[in-house]
């Protein structure tokens, strides 16, 4: 695989995200770059202050609402969403049908279509699509997360299937019937009047490269997706519907594509079924970026947001600068942070240079983070209201680390290790090998502490031996940690269920292929034959 | 002297977590009475020099917020502060007010022992010698006899302690009181009496300890403050006689230290309805003769025959533990009458039943993540409560989980736990008593994969902590147990493996494998037939 010109952006490193629950990870960006910066950063419980008024949906966990307060004054965000985007964005956005009116208002081209509402039937639909040609796309009006759509439909029977399906069967008779087009799929992401991301949805696919089959390739692809943090969640299953595909191609998954040759395994692009995202920013051409920019500036109130669009190559005079298919004000970035290839863009120093125009390029030296699941715990119980999270100072950050060789490692040197590092407001942890000796790593916005630090350390009696120090570069997360701490052994105990829970899992799958063999007609016929040959291997010996 | 299990006041009793014990009773018990009446509450740290943990809380009802440190409440004035940090200033301000107070006089750090001594023989003996800043009964010598003793002492709190300014005044001999005053009224008052064990004719003295013990656990005040058996406790026992060996009669009185402090043993003894008027009046004038001190601690040495008394000291933030919980005597409400002073408005407001766990909301802050957390507001109106004790299939299925789900989707407080028996118990409280009642059937339905058989309904009359938590009996043998299990299934799995990789590359599976095969397209062609 040449995949292997990826920028990730360094302050968002998969370490630092690495606790953070796939569906979180669009809001903690966002928080993360706020407080880096210096700002009070506060998580809300669902309906707390502002986001009484704010629209927002699936907030019963924690994790999703948060506000930034500058000396300026506060500002609340579900997600993405800043409260700079007004709630009548939202419902335009939700609304497939109104989306389409206002752009089409604004001249943003949109692929030609027609709402038909409940009252009328299915033959008058027939009678557009024929008007329009095919192929086309049936939409329900009010399915999210892409339910009740259906795409590339060719002919008249496709589309009484699609509608007995759409209509019928999910209910959804409020219906969108629209051009179906054919072409590369962009997901930009726009602040104001400026494109600041935008990637390239590819179809799921692997890479041929002469020796494995396409059921390693893909093996080999998930392991590199689980490295990414936005697609960790998103393998590339191999399903009935993938071998069909495959099957078109004349392949199946024991082929061997030879290298270099690119075999796609879907015809959908959707990140969540295997597609990847591929950073596509500075070779977008002017027209899409002008298309983009409009469609986000057509919506009254939304001031930044998600446009998802289509290049079309086989209607280049009617859509030849881009089509929108849809505007989303609470957009998803995971993939813009984390692309597949290319750059990571940062989108979350973006939103927050338009609410916090005054920290434009602050804290960006700041590799220091917080638990997230620690800030959000006495939330998920609904315990309190709000937690804040410890504010830090926007200046770069120095971290050090210093090995102790041979040093007592009980936990009364520890403890003191950590009251030296509370009282000089220091960050970071210790850890403890398996050699005897004790790694700690501390980092501070003030240089002088991380001396005092040290001088403590070395004088007190606890640790007289051999050390070492090094300048390093680690991300380190706000607090002190100590290794085997009462809160590191939970969070041990909770990966080791985990573990087993799989192990398990795995087990009984094992059993149960050993199982099928040993019960096997073969296996049983040839008994007899085996018993024989090891009975002669016996006499051999 | 009998001893009685702790006197809760009813509206504590079950409803202090055990992280609001000790030291922080003070902050969780005047945070719980304002959060009850429906105020804001917040917790919170605050930078200073060491970097140590502080918190500090704030309650709040919307127009006016009101801040707190323990029992300190920004009514008390920075001055006031100052003024009770320093022994000589309190003296001062006191004696202008005509408040009695011992003679004495304070001395700088420049003045020659010298002249320290000289005063103390004019003054007389006995007399007491402390420092002028330091806190917690650090470096006071009271009671001293003759000038030698008092060189002593001098030396060793000038030199070795290094406090070089000092106060030398007279001894008043007397019972010590703590004596608090909130809004001008004297809300409490406690004597301590040194450790000490009463016979019961049967018990040893050992016994009688560690009965005594055993009870002081059980006080949240005392918790951690038992009466160890050491030097200074055979000693006393020696030289009065007995043996840890020896058994009091029935009411026989035995003491077993001579100093009264609460750490080492000593009782605490609500004395409030007993103290007279006059008493409480020095106590009363005292606070009002230092400006900005609104809720005060004043110590006092008392001559009940003479009914007179003498202040020595004045805190600003006293501790309400012993006022909480004494040994003896009545319990007093001292944060309702804090509450009361700063928010006069929330008197009449009938206090919620609900109560808030203090371990999570200080976790944050005290691994220096969190810099505040608010608590979840009281929900309005009245509490409703149930039990409902669940059986069936219904362990390891995710039954808990999706309880915890259904009850914060309700907006509904209290937790679940598994019963020794197997079955789960689950408490929900809330405003909506028709929700509460229906919340029945919602146990009864399950999770799809818990197979429920009955639900059996319990009146719950205890306080419910706020939000819903699965309560979890983490035991280090389960902890153990997981890691064994998990070890156990490994190899299982390591086996099964091997085995199947064994068969797999076995000389058989390979060369049966054209009629595994051809059996494979035979099955195929019959199913297709038999379709077909």
């Amino acid at each position: 695989m040449v995949e292997n010109n990826t920028e990730w952006l360094p302050h968002l490193s998969s370490e630092i995200v690495s606790d953070v629950h796939g569906n979180l990870l669009d809001a903690y960006a966002v928080a993360l770059e706020g407080w880096q910066r210096g700002l009070k950063l506060r998580w809300h419980v669902k309906d707390s202050e502002k986001f009484r008024e704010m629209e927002t949906w699936f907030v019963d966990n924690p994790g999703q609402l948060f506000s930034l307060t500058s000396a300026g004054g506060t500002h609340y965000f579900f997600r993405t969403r800043g409260d700079k985007i007004s709630n009548e964005a939202v419902y335009i956005g939700k609304d497939k049908n109104k989306t389409k009116q206002i752009l089409s208002e604004n001249g943003i081209p949109i692929p030609e279509g027609a709402f038909f509402s409940e009252t009328q039937s299915n033959s008058d639909i027939h009678r557009y699509a024929s008007s329009i040609g095919f192929p086309v796309v049936v939409k329900s009006l009010d399915g999210s997360f892409g339910r009740g759509i259906l795409t590339n439909i060719q002919d008249e029977n496709e589309l009484e299937y699609a509608l007995i399906y759409v209509r019928g069967e999910l209910k959804y008779k409020n219906v969108i019937v629209e051009h179906h087009i054919p072409g590369n799929e962009y997901r930009i992401y726009v602040v104001g009047n400026k494109v600041v991301g935008a990637i390239n949805r590819i179809p799921a696919n692997v890479i041929g490269d002469g020796a494995n089959s396409i059921e390693t390739l893909i093996k080999n692809k998930n392991k590199k997706r689980m490295e990414n943090p936005r697609l960790k969640s998103c393998p590339i299953n191999i399903t009935k519907e993938l071998e069909i595909q495959i099957d078109k191609l004349n392949y199946d998954l024991n082929s061997v594509p030879k290298t270099g040759e690119k075999v796609f395994l879907s015809e959908k692009s959707n990140i969540s079924l295997g597609g990847d995202p591929v950073d596509v920013l500075d070779d977008l051409p002017l027209e899409i970026m002008n298309t983009a920019v409009g469609a986000i500036q057509a919506i009254p109130g939304l001031v930044h947001g998600a446009v998802d669009l289509i290049l079309s190559e086989q209607h280049p005079t009617q859509y030849g600068d881009g089509v929108v298919l849809e505007v989303n004000p609470t957009a998803q970035i995971g993939s813009l942070l984390y692309p597949i290839k290319g750059k990571g863009r940062d989108i979350p120093a973006k939103i927050i240079d338009y609410y916090f125009p005054e920290t434009k390029g602050k804290g960006k030296a700041s590799n220091l983070y917080f638990n997230l699941s620690e800030v959000l715990s006495p939330l998920a119980d609904r315990i309190a209201a709000v937690t804040e999270v410890n504010s830090v100072e926007p200046t770069g950050l120095y971290v050090r680390k210093i090995t102790v060789f041979e040093g007592e490692s009980n936990s009364g040197s520890h403890y003191f290790i950590k009251q030296e590092a509370l009282k000089n407001n220091l960050f970071g942890f210790t850890k403890i090998h398996e050699s005897g000796a004790t790694e700690i790593v501390i980092a501070s916005h003030n240089k002088q502490s991380l001396d005092n630090f040290r001088r403590n350390i070395i004088e007190s009696n606890s640790i007289q031996s051999h050390i070492k120090e090094e300048v390093v570069n680690d991300a380190v997360q706000l607090g002190f940690f100590l290794d085997g701490d009462k809160t590191q052994l939970i969070n041990e105990l909770t990966k080791v269920k985990e573990e087993l829970r799989k192990v398990k899992k795995k087990k009984q799958a094992s059993q149960k292929q050993y199982q099928k063999m040993l019960g096997s007609r073969v296996w049983r016929a040839t008994r007899p034959l085996r018993n024989f040959t090891s009975l002669i291997r016996k006499l051999a010996r | 002297m009998e001893i009685n299990d702790v006197n809760w006041l009813p509206h504590l009793e079950n409803a202090v977590p055990v992280t609001g014990f000790g030291k922080k009773l003070s902050m969780y018990t005047i945070a719980l009475e304002g959060w009850r009446r429906g105020l804001k509450l917040k917790f919170y740290t605050i930078d200073n020099p060491e970097n140590k943990l502080k918190v500090r809380y704030s309650l709040s009802n919307g127009d006016r917020e009101h801040r707190f440190e323990s029992s300190k409440g920004d009514k008390t004035t920075e001055l006031a502060y100052e003024i009770c940090d320093n022994k000589y200033l309190t003296k001062e301000y006191l004696s202008k007010a005509n408040v009695p107070t011992p003679d004495g006089k304070r001395f700088t750090e420049e003045t020659e022992d010298e002249e320290i001594i000289n005063y103390a023989n004019t003054l007389g003996f006995p007399l007491v010698l402390k420092p002028t800043n330091a806190n917690g009964g650090k470096g006071v010598f009271s009671d001293i006899h003759s000038i030698e003793s008092f060189k002593d002492a001098l030396s060793y709190v000038r030199y070795e302690l290094e406090y070089m300014e000092v106060i030398v005044e007279a001894y008043v001999a007397g019972n010590e009181y703590r004596v608090v005053v909130v809004d001008n009224k004297v809300v409490g008052a406690l004597n301590r009496v040194p450790a000490h064990v009463a016979g019961n004719g049967k018990d040893t003295i050992r016994q009688l300890i560690r009965n005594k013990n055993r009870m002081r656990r059980s006080n949240p005040h005392l918790k951690s403050r038992n009466i160890k058996i050491d030097k200074p406790v055979i000693e006393l026992l020696t030289a009065n006689g007995y043996t840890l060996d020896s058994v009091p009669r029935e009411g026989e009185e035995i003491s077993l230290r001579l100093t009264s402090n609460l750490s080492t043993g000593g009782d605490s003894v609500d004395l409030t309805d007993v103290l007279s008027p006059e008493l409480r009046e020095v106590a009363i004038d005292g606070t009002k003769a230092i400006p900005g001190l609104t809720v005060s601690g004043m110590d006092m040495i008392v001559d009940d025959e003479n009914n007179s008394g003498v202040i020595i000291e004045a805190n600003t933030r006293p501790g309400l533990g012993g006022h909480l919980f004494p040994v003896q005597g009545e319990p007093r409400d001292i944060p309702k009458d804090i509450i009361d002073f700063y928010f006069p408005e929330t008197k009449d407001i009938k206090r919620s039943s609900l109560y808030f766990d203090f371990n999570s909301i200080l976790e944050p802050l005290q691994n220096r993540t969190a810099e505040a957390v608010e608590v979840t507001p009281l929900p309005e109106g009245e509490i409703y409560a149930k039990n409902y004790i669940v059986s069936g299939k219904i362990r390891n299925v995710g039954y808990k989980v999706w309880i915890k789900r259904q009850a914060l989707l309700r907006r509904m407080h209290g937790f679940t736990e598994e019963l020794e028996d197997g079955n789960i118990s689950v408490v929900v409280a809330g405003t909506n008593e028709e929700e509460i009642n229906e919340f029945k059937n919602v146990c009864l339905e399950g999770n799809p994969k818990a197979e429920v058989s009955g639900v059996i309904e319990k009146p719950w009359d205890k306080p419910v902590k706020i939000g819903f938590e699965i309560n979890k009996k983490l035991s280090s043998e389960e902890i153990s147990q997981i890691e064994l299990d998990n070890e156990q299934m490994g190899k299982e799995l390591y086996f099964y493996k091997k085995r199947y990789g064994q068969i797999k590359s076995s000389r058989f599976w390979r060369s049966t494998a054209p009629f595994r095969f051809v059996i494979d397209k035979g099955k195929n062609f019959i199913r297709s037939l038999r379709k077909a």
